[in-house]
């Protein structure tokens, strides 16, 4: 759609939001309705399907075998690759992934990293020579706003629903599987948008648009933060990063709980 | 010779569920699944029933071993040789497919429109996670031919010339594959460009026939070819594209061995099975509208 | 009698004139589109259910400036082709992202239309609905929209083109009856639904 045409909602949204109120009635704290089913993909390890309020992923979980990196010869290694499909938007057009798309990778990549939810260690078969190498790779079917925080619930719920599959002779044996895959932590992210002075949690996609400045913040159980990530152009006060980390461990709960049951 | 899921030679896959309408964003969509409904059964090691229905039909397969328990996929077709055994689980073993058509709408870049038609799109890909093999996110040769044989198949049939210096895209994307995903992405496509209202002479359907045995002289004909099937010692494949009520053909592809007399059976076939599953598309799109009734 | 049909069905195997979204073969009349089918005065029709907007002359539209050109200018039209607006057939001077509801005069080879009549809407609310079910909202002699516009005192235009704009106090309301409308278009009975719809919900808001 023209951008001018997006103009006339962003205008709308945001007169509305400055005074607390959003054109789906939610209030600003209030999340979109969150519907998870785990194990869709016959031939992955571990998948989940996330429908957020419109925002539609799918996220697959598979391993291979391989080298480790010098540095870390005894553990196994993490990749995690997301595409926004042309499937998902007017506005997306067939191609290698944009800045978007790999901003959500890393964002979420860094997210399960850095929150050392996965054991790498228990990952390794031979030390230097042979590891379980875990990839995770998210699809974005119907973009609806917010694919954040849907894209990293897909991934934390896949991860929950992966086995490890069982190597002998050096090759990965399909369907046989060693155990379940231990997740030490859900790190999950609660996104927020800024539009003028207001805050709101889970923007749709007008309120993306309309917004000034975007912050996801990862939340695991013990309350700690594993990943931050600011966008848009406009800023937040320190004060407002304080509340919002507060709100987001909330939300943090909240999701871990659908997302695990 | 038997089939591997126990199915007769002329039977599609026991569960194909196609609903239309299922992306926000897109002006059109479909989501299909097309595979066997595996029940997943627990059984001592020594079952002498399950073992010889291994035997007998590949797809009956013990995927793990605990103990001195097994567990064994049972396709659908073959529930009825395990009644009484305990169900751990069960789930579609086969092909996903999401489809989103947009347009007609403002073709990029704008060098490439026609004064005289719609400029039609296809794109064809499979999630890394769809295959058993993590296959790279990059499209590959595979897919680039994959997408252009079936634009050329839709061309025909849709009136693209009510739409000129426009774009019609159509997206599939496969997140998970077991053999036949051309075809199944194409049957969802016919489906997603009605519910975008694409004027359309008819709505193609889309499947393969193939000849399949452990040798050339033992083999049979059959409709909709599985993975395991594919797999076999002699296997050819014929994904074709059929327009049910002319009974034409827009796309054919095969790979094998045939004698004169079988494109003839195979193509029979084909065009009596597809008239089957294109009554599941048609069914697809009616009860789009049957839901918002039914919530009254 | 209207019948749902789907794209291959035939419509009728009489001889009958060809209305829109249907072609002949082999003597039959078959449908193009998903909609609703009809012969009708030995016409045969089918009424779309889905489809973007094509420009027809003579369709009231509603459109965005997102174009100003020093002959006039650029209107989106929420189409994939654009309307153009002569300067001397908007009385104001436009800019931007005005919001604007004007007739299409003429279209072109490739489609593109030619406004005039237009006027600036300002203020109110724009919302978007599939614009084949912009004939129900509007119903038989503008039946619908006159009920729309009298149970809820909001003031409402309607383009062919999907986009409505309404202005007044209970806007609301009269949106959601609009959805209501766009998503049961196809059913039976539904001016008395939309009645019954408004009633209670403006009866709630009093209450």
């Amino acid at each position: 759609m023209n951008e001018f045409v997006w103009e006339f909602t962003t205008d709308k949204v945001r007169r509305l939001i400055m005074k607390g109120i959003r054109l789906d009635k939610r209030g600003m704290m209030d999340y979109r309705n969150v519907y998870i089913e785990k194990g869709v993909i016959y031939n992955a390890d571990g998948s989940a399907f996330v429908n957020l309020g419109g925002t539609k992923v799918i996220a697959g979980v598979k391993f291979e075998l391989g080298e480790p990196f010098p540095d870390k010869p005894d553990e196994g290694t993490l990749m995690v690759d997301a595409e926004i499909l042309p499937l998902s938007s007017p506005s997306v057009e067939p191609g290698p992934p944009d800045e978007e798309a790999i901003e959500l990778a890393r964002i979420v990549d860094r997210s399960i990293r850095e929150s050392r939810a996965v054991d790498f260690k228990g990952l390794c078969i031979r030390e230097g020579e042979l590891v379980y190498r875990l990839f995770v790779d998210i699809r974005v079917l119907d973009y609806n706003g917010n694919m954040i925080d849907a894209s990293s619930l897909a991934a934390a719920a896949a991860l929950l629903n992966t086995r490890v599959p069982r190597v002998e002779d050096d090759t990965i044996q399909p369907h046989e599987y060693e155990k379940v895959l231990e997740l030490r932590e859900v790190p999950l992210y609660t996104t927020f948008v800024k539009v003028g002075k207001a805050i709101a949690v889970d923007p749709n996609l007008a309120e993306e648009k309309a917004a000034d400045a975007r912050i996801s913040i990862a939340t695991v159980d013990d309350e700690s933060i594993t990943a931050m990530q600011k966008g848009g152009s406009g800023a937040f006060t320190a004060r407002e990063i304080e509340t919002l980390v507060e709100e987001s461990i909330k939300k943090g709960k909240e999701l871990r709980k659908k997302v695990r049951g | 010779m038997k089939r591997p899921d126990g199915r007769n030679p002329e039977d599609l896959r026991d569960t194909i569920r196609i609903e239309a309408g299922v992306l926000d964003r897109a002006d059109g969509s479909a989501y299909l699944e097309w595979g066997t409904t595996i029940r997943l059964v627990k059984t001592e090691k020594d079952d002498k029933d399950i073992s010889s229905l291994e035997e007998e039909y590949l797809a009956v397969k013990t995927i793990r071993e605990e103990g001195n328990y097994k567990y064994v996929e049972v396709p659908k077709p073959l529930w009825k040789e395990i009644e009484g055994y305990e169900v751990i689980d069960e789930y579609l073993k086969g092909n996903k497919v999401y489809v989103a058509v947009y347009g007609p709408r403002e073709p990029i870049p704008r060098h490439e429109a026609s004064p005289y038609k719609a400029i039609l799109r296809y794109r064809y890909t499979m999630s890394p996670f769809s295959v058993p093999e993590r296959k790279s996110p990059k499209p590959g040769r595979r897919e680039i031919e994959i997408s252009m044989v079936s634009r050329m198949a839709l061309e025909s049939i849709l009136f693209l010339e009510e739409f000129p210096m426009t774009t019609i895209d159509v997206f599939a994307e496969v997140i998970s594959a077991d053999a036949g995903t051309r075809v199944a992405a194409l049957t969802a496509a016919g489906v997603a460009l009605a519910d975008a209202g694409i004027p359309m002479k008819d709505i193609p359907v889309a499947l393969a026939v193939g000849k399949i045995g452990n040798t050339e002289e033992d083999a049979t004909i059959v409709v909709d070819l599985n993975k395991f099937e594919e797999d076999m010692p002699f296997a050819v494949d014929m994904p074709l594209v059929i327009v049910p009520r002319r009974e034409e053909i827009t796309l054919l592809q095969m790979d094998g061995r045939l004698k004169k007399g079988d494109v003839e059976e195979m193509l029979e076939l084909a065009i009596k099975k597809g008239k089957e599953l294109n009554k599941i598309q048609r069914e697809a799109l009616i009860r789009k509208y049957e839901r918002v009734d039914s919530h009254e | 009698m209207r019948k749902l049909v789907v794209p291959g069905d035939v419509i009728t195997e009489e001889k009958v004139k060809l209305g829109p979204n249907v072609y002949v073969e082999g003597g039959k009349v078959i449908a193009k589109v998903v909609g609703l089918a009809e012969v009708e005065n030995g016409v045969a029709k089918v009424i779309p259910l889905e489809g973007r907007y094509i420009p027809k002359e003579g369709d009231p539209v509603i459109g965005i400036i997102v174009d100003v050109k020093i002959p006039g200018y650029d209107v989106d039209l929420n189409s994939a082709y654009y309307g153009f607006l002569p300067n001397e057939e908007l009385k104001e001077e436009g800019t931007y992202g005005d919001v604007v509801v004007a007739t299409i005069k003429r279209v072109d080879a490739v489609r593109n239309a030619l406004l005039e009549k237009a006027t600036i809407l300002r203020g109110g609310d724009l919302i978007t609905i599939n614009p084949k079910k912009i004939p129900r909202v509007i119903g038989k002699k503008r039946s619908m929209l006159n009920l729309l516009q009298n149970l809820t005192g909001v003031t409402i235009m309607v383009g062919a083109n999907g986009r409505i704009w309404l202005y007044g106090k209970n806007i609301d309301v009269a949106k959601e009856a609009i959805f209501m409308i766009e998503q049961e278009a196809h059913t039976t009975g539904l001016t008395d639904k939309v009645t019954k719809f408004i009633e209670e919900e403006l009866g709630h808001e009093k209450a």
